[in-house]
């Protein structure tokens, strides 16, 4: 039998008759479909917008690439550039300009203030593309020419200062030429952490910041020749950089990493449309239901009538279709909208300007994906229509089938579920975390539907039958046929299971970031307290009535040996699969008998017990003895500023790194570490008045330090009394977590500032950022790292102690052992140091953890040894923690506590022995918002 | 089969699942009825009368027997196929008018033929309606109209395909005796001028007595084929 019209689906949605029947239909719910389809529009509209910032973000990145960087080419290092390189340099060719930037202290003069900054001496034209913009504009120019200091506009708003105000950097007093408004390729929120200042390179030497030593972070910019490829010359000198301990970077790099960054801006920004759409669908889709519902009365009479299948399901897919297309233009209008308005709301987000235009396959995109999930979520419901029996118009009861018996529902699920799956996948990097999203939506899913059919068997199961009507009834209506149970239960479940995810997911995302607001969350951290100043610091912060929340010893430390294997041979061996900054970095340990809350006990013992044998039992942390390829029962050698010690581990323990507090690898037993040269870090929570507080009362009671020493400066070297090495340093311990794949958002550590030695003049360094910029404070309260260097007496005594107890021990050791003259002899040369023992010899032979230790470097070997150990890498990681991370060298006289030196081995910048730094306190993360982590924006460009 | 013959039903039963057994509704039913005459289908309410009604017009499947009706056995065709007999040569009048709430007299009217495929209907709908006294009403949505229009637009529309058989199931049984006295002449009327066989269920006798068959209908068994 033919038959005239068209047979299937699609053929009956080309027919006008099937258009305008569904027009007819729609009559008397016109109004609340539109109503409906407007569930779907903010999805639509986020999709949009953000598709069109991507596009947009690109091509701007794409456009202003060279004045991301500034430079073809930048050069780095944390060393003033030898001969070598500068002879490298001159081959490189085009034009250079010079950058020597690190932490420092301003001062304004009227009115009175300090703050810590980020100064920049600059020399040469730099940037070679694009401009610093400052205000006035010419300012950027006449600074060079010495014509005062550019000042973050931020910093002169704080400070209530203006441009022509005097400001003194170190021994310069100088003028403020005029604000800084902005850094090529640098984005506003860095610099609310580092303001940034820069001067002349001509003012720099009578700022007397930068002696000898003093680390700070030198950069050479080269403005490349046309025929000059930036990116191949880079890899012609990459294993010279890499010998020279040179960072590099170029357009390419630059760009390579803010496009990452802005991936994952991108991927998150577009995971909270689809959400929303997603949200929007099962709205959509529980309208339809009820519009179905409604219809079928008139869908029998129209299958009576010899209406076929196909045909009248044609009608209401049309009317779907419809809903579909009005919501995704109403989206895209209400997108491109919004869209208009994001550059200026993403401003200081993002490192350069991006102007909005318009991206119509955006905007086609994110319409065809809201059409599409609309109409698979408008479909579930509408399959019903297929369903319907002719039966229908003259029996009220006919029946329809169920649906779960319908292949289509099925198709259709499947389809909507691979829309989801697609999407999430094509989102992130990781087809992993798209997965898990799927699959949990799935879940969350199948536990709704599981409770619905739940609901519907117990409440006709279980309702009393003496109950009162209106309960009867009420749950009747949850089971008889044609209830709703399950769509609701669906519709709100999964509603209310998106949104609190999103909610989490940004909690998550912010959390990493900032502190907290939360009464026990810490939001000051003091450190470099010497043992003996921690009562002093203990009453400060007392007296100003902050909670101390936690408190920990630090001893640093480097690897020696794992499991028998010296660190040098693991490092020649480049197939140990140990990453080389787990071996070379050095290791800020505490003692503990307690663990903290951040930690969790994952296997082994705790508490550590000494047990009197020679081999100190230790717990570590999961991930690093992972990298390290230790477990429990291993062996490891330590070296312990020049002394070797023998540990076991016993216990790994889990951190939660992103916690505002110390966090450490290894942990200790007490009894161990005691007479070692430490510091303390002590954690507060400044309740109301902010970290300013603190930094003012310390700054109460220092000023005459602050105006008679220029070196009060955490830049600087303290200049100490008895010897002339003077040398301060800024260190970036940044160490590579990120490239460990699966490792946890390693934090960035923050070095901390070891003492120069001890002053007998009490003098307190804080670094309290004070009144964030809007934009930060809307991100994030900011972890806030207030460091007191405090009461300095000047004897270095808890080193002496400690070495020379080490010295007694080993020699006793020695002296056990026969035939070890040679050794002896090194022994006692290595106990040429400046600090002569002041206690017996024999007081260390009672000390347990030193008893045995045979393997030992002779002593002497610890005056060059640590150097070439040294470790400088670092990058761009933790972003607070760069911003304040702040390490002193060790002036001679206490040298076995040593520095963060350049590592570049035996060198007069380079001292021996190590800098004391906390392990690992975190900073809030440098697993940051919107996951820009490893490239941040500042590019990894700032190390210090 | 006699060509004559448009509705033929043999051994016709239907039964549904009932607790533990089967109910059966229509029990082993044969008659025909031949092309152009009227037939009444009586019985009292829950004999089977609009079940079997529904099997004869295809939209609903027998257990066991066959009905072929213009020539075609329904058994043999699917969902669509019936459907597509049913829109060329069945005419439906229901109980409760069943118009569809959202289109106008008019619109509902033009239906059966825009399901066709056909356009330019309207003026044949128009005409239909002016012949069952509602040429006034053509824009009127069901709601509008009282129950007594209502079914003489579902009059008009039952005819505007121009069936071979018009199926009404109880067309009074909603309506006051005057309106469905006008009602069941515009019915007769319509289908003497257009000759078409009219399959009729009713308990009201006087009206079957109208039709030249009456077929009594008791427990879903034919008590007499007069
Ligand atoms: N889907 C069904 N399931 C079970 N019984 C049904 C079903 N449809 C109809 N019946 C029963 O069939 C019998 C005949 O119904 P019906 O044909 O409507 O009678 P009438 O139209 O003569 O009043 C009734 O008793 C009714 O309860
Ligand atoms: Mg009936």
């Amino acid at each position: 039998m033919s038959n005239p019209t068209s047979p299937n689906l699609l053929g009956h949605l080309f027919s006008s008759w099937t258009w305008l029947m569904a027009w007819r239909d729609s009559r008397a719910s016109r109004r609340r479909l539109l109503f409906f389809s407007c569930s779907i529009v903010l999805g639509i509209a986020a999709l949009t917008a953000i598709g069109s910032l991507g596009v947009n973000l690109e091509r701007a990145l794409e456009e202003q690439a060279k004045s991301l960087l500034g430079a073809d080419l930048v050069i780095g290092s944390r060393h003033t550039f030898t001969a070598e390189e500068e002879k490298m340099f001159t081959e490189i060719g085009g034009e250079q300009s010079r950058e020597v930037s690190f932490p420092s202290m301003i001062h304004f003069v009227n009115p009175a203030g300090a703050r810590l900054v980020q100064v920049r001496a600059l020399d040469g034209r730099f940037p070679f593309y694009g401009a610093l913009e400052t205000d006035p504009p010419t300012a950027a120019e006449a600074f060079r020419k010495g014509g005062g200091a550019l000042v973050e506009q931020s910093l002169l708003t704080q400070f209530n200062a203006k441009v022509g105000d005097t400001i003194k950097l170190g021994e310069l007093t100088t003028r403020v030429a005029g604000s800084l408004l902005k850094v090529p390729g640098e984005t506003v929120i860095f610099a609310t952490i580092a303001p940034r200042v820069y001067l002349p390179m001509s003012d720099l030497p009578s700022t007397g910041l930068l002696r000898e030593g003093s680390l700070a972070r030198h950069r050479v910019s080269f403005k490349l020749p046309e025929t000059v490829d930036a990116q191949k010359l880079v890899e012609k000198l990459k294993t010279k950089f890499d010998e020279n301990r040179l960072t590099h970077n170029t357009v390419e790099d630059r760009k390579r990493d803010l496009g990452r960054s802005m991936d994952n801006l991108y991927s998150y920004l577009n995971l909270v449309g689809f959400i929303a759409l997603l949200l929007g669908g099962v709205g959509v889709a529980s309208a339809i239901h009820v519009h179905v519902k409604q219809k079928l009365g008139t869908v029998a009479v129209l299958r009576c009538l010899g209406g076929s299948i196909a045909q009248t399901f044609a009608v209401y897919v049309a009317q779907g279709m419809a809903l579909g297309l009005f919501g995704a233009l109403l989206g895209a209008v209400l997108g491109v909208a919004i869209q208009a308005a994001l550059p200026q709301v993403l401003a200081d987000l993002i490192p350069f300007e991006f102007e909005f235009r318009t991206s119509w396959w955006a905007v086609a995109r994110a319409m065809s994906i809201g059409f599409f999930i609309c109409l698979l979520f408008a479909l579930l419901p509408l399959l019903a229509v297929r369903r319907v029996s002719p039966l229908a118009a003259i029996r009220v009861s006919a029946g329809s089938q169920t649906s779960s018996r319908d292949p289509l529902t099925w198709i259709v699920a499947g389809a909507l579920a691979a829309g989801v799956l697609g999407f999430a996948l094509t989102q992130g990097r990781d087809w992993r975390v798209g997965l898990g999203f799927a699959g949990g939506l799935a879940l969350v899913f199948a536990l709704l539907a599981a409770t619905a059919k739940g609901l519907i068997v117990a409440t006709r199961k279980f309702t009393p039958a003496n109950a009162p009507f209106t309960v009867r009834q009420g749950l009747a209506n949850l089971h008889r046929p044609n209830n709703r149970t399950l769509l609701l239960l669906l519709s709100l479940g999964l509603g209310t299971f998106l949104m609190s995810s999103l909610y989490l997911v940004q909690q998550t995302l912010l959390t990493q970031l900032i502190s907290s607001d939360r009464k026990d969350q810490p939001n000051a951290i003091l450190f470099d307290i010497q043992p003996d100043q921690r009562e002093g610091v203990s009453n400060l912060v007392h007296s100003l009535k902050l909670p101390i929340l936690d408190e920990a010893p630090i001893v640093t430390m480097r690897l020696n040996s794992l499991k028998g294997r010296t660190v040098e041979s693991i490092l020649t061996n480049k197939n140990s699969g140990i990453p080389n900054w787990t071996l070379r970095r050095e290791y800020r340990c505490t003692y503990s008998d307690r663990l903290r809350d951040s930690e969790k006990l994952i296997a082994g013992t705790w508490p550590l017990k000494t047990n009197g044998t020679d081999v100190i039992p230790i717990s570590v942390e999961d991930g690093i003895a992972k990298e390290l390829q230790i477990g429990l029962g291993d062996e490891v050698i330590w070296d312990v500023q020049g002394v070797p010690m023998k540990t076991r581990v016993v216990s790994l323990r889990e951190v939660d790194w992103r916690r505002v507090q110390p966090n450490f690898f290894v942990v200790f037993p007490p009894g161990a570490l005691e007479d070692a040269p430490s510091m303390h870090v002590l954690v507060a929570r400044e309740i109301q008045r902010g970290i300013r507080t603190v930094a003012a009362r310390n700054g109460e009671r220092i000023p005459q330090r602050v105006r008679h020493r220029p070196d009060v400066n955490p830049a600087n070297a303290r200049h100490h009394p008895r010897t002339d090495r003077v040398r301060g340093s800024v260190h970036g311990d940044v160490h590579g977590g990120d490239r460990t794949a699966g490792s946890r958002g390693r934090v960035g550590d923050r070095a901390f500032p070891a003492r120069a030695g001890k002053h007998s003049a009490p003098n307190a360094r804080c670094v309290a950022p004070a009144d964030f910029p809007r934009v930060v404070r809307r991100v994030c309260r900011a972890g806030i790292v207030v460091g007191v260097d405090g009461w300095l007496a000047g004897d270095g005594r808890g080193v002496g102690d400690f070495r020379v107890r080490l010295q007694g021990q080993l020699r006793a050791n020695r002296a056990a052992a026969a035939g070890r003259t040679r050794r002896r002899a090194d022994a006692d040369r290595g106990h040429g140091l400046p600090h002569e023992p002041r206690r017996d010899d024999s007081s260390a032979a009672g000390n347990p953890a030193l008893r045995g230790v045979t393997s030992v470097l002779p002593a002497a070997r610890w005056k060059e040894k640590p150097a070439s150990r040294c470790r400088t890498r670092g990058r761009c990681k933790g972003f607070f923690a760069d911003a304040l991370m702040i390490s002193q060298k060790r002036d001679r006289r206490s040298r076995g506590r040593s520095s963060p030196c350049g590592g570049r081995g035996p060198s007069p910048r380079c001292g021996p022995g190590r800098g004391i730094c906390a392990d690992r306190i975190p900073s809030g993360s440098s697993q940051t918002l919107f996951g820009w982590r490893r490239s941040w924006p500042c590019g990894g460009q700032y190390q210090y | 089969m006699n060509p004559s013959v448009i509705l033929e039903v043999k051994q016709l039963t239907k039964s549904y699942p009932n607790g533990s057994g089967m109910l059966t509704v229509v029990k082993d039913i044969s008659f025909q009825i031949e092309s152009g005459s009227s037939c009444a289908i009586v019985g009292p309410s829950g004999s089977g009368k609009t079940t079997l009604l529904g099997l004869c017009a295809g939209l609903d499947q027998p257990t066991s027997g066959e009905v072929h009706l213009a020539g075609t056995n329904l058994g043999a065709l699917g969902e669509d196929g019936r459907a597509q007999v049913r829109n060329e040569s069945v005419g439906f009048v229901f109980q409760n008018f069943q118009l569809i709430p959202t289109l106008t007299a008019v619109e509902n009217v033009m239906v059966p033929l825009e399901l066709r495929g056909q356009k330019l209907v309207r003026d044949e709908a128009v005409r239909l309606l002016e012949r069952v006294g509602l040429g006034q009403r053509l824009g009127h949505y069901p709601s509008q109209l009282s129950g007594g229009e209502q079914q003489r637009v579902a009059l008009a529309r039952a005819f505007i395909n121009r069936p071979k058989v018009l199926f009404a199931d109880e067309p009074t049984g909603n309506l006051d005796a005057e309106t469905g006295h006008l009602v069941i002449e515009n019915l007769f009327a319509l289908n003497a001028s257009l000759g078409t066989t009219l399959v009729l269920v009713t308990h009201d006798m006087e009206l079957a007595r109208r039709t030249q068959r009456v077929i009594r209908l008791k427990g879903g068994a034919v008590v007499n084929g007069e």
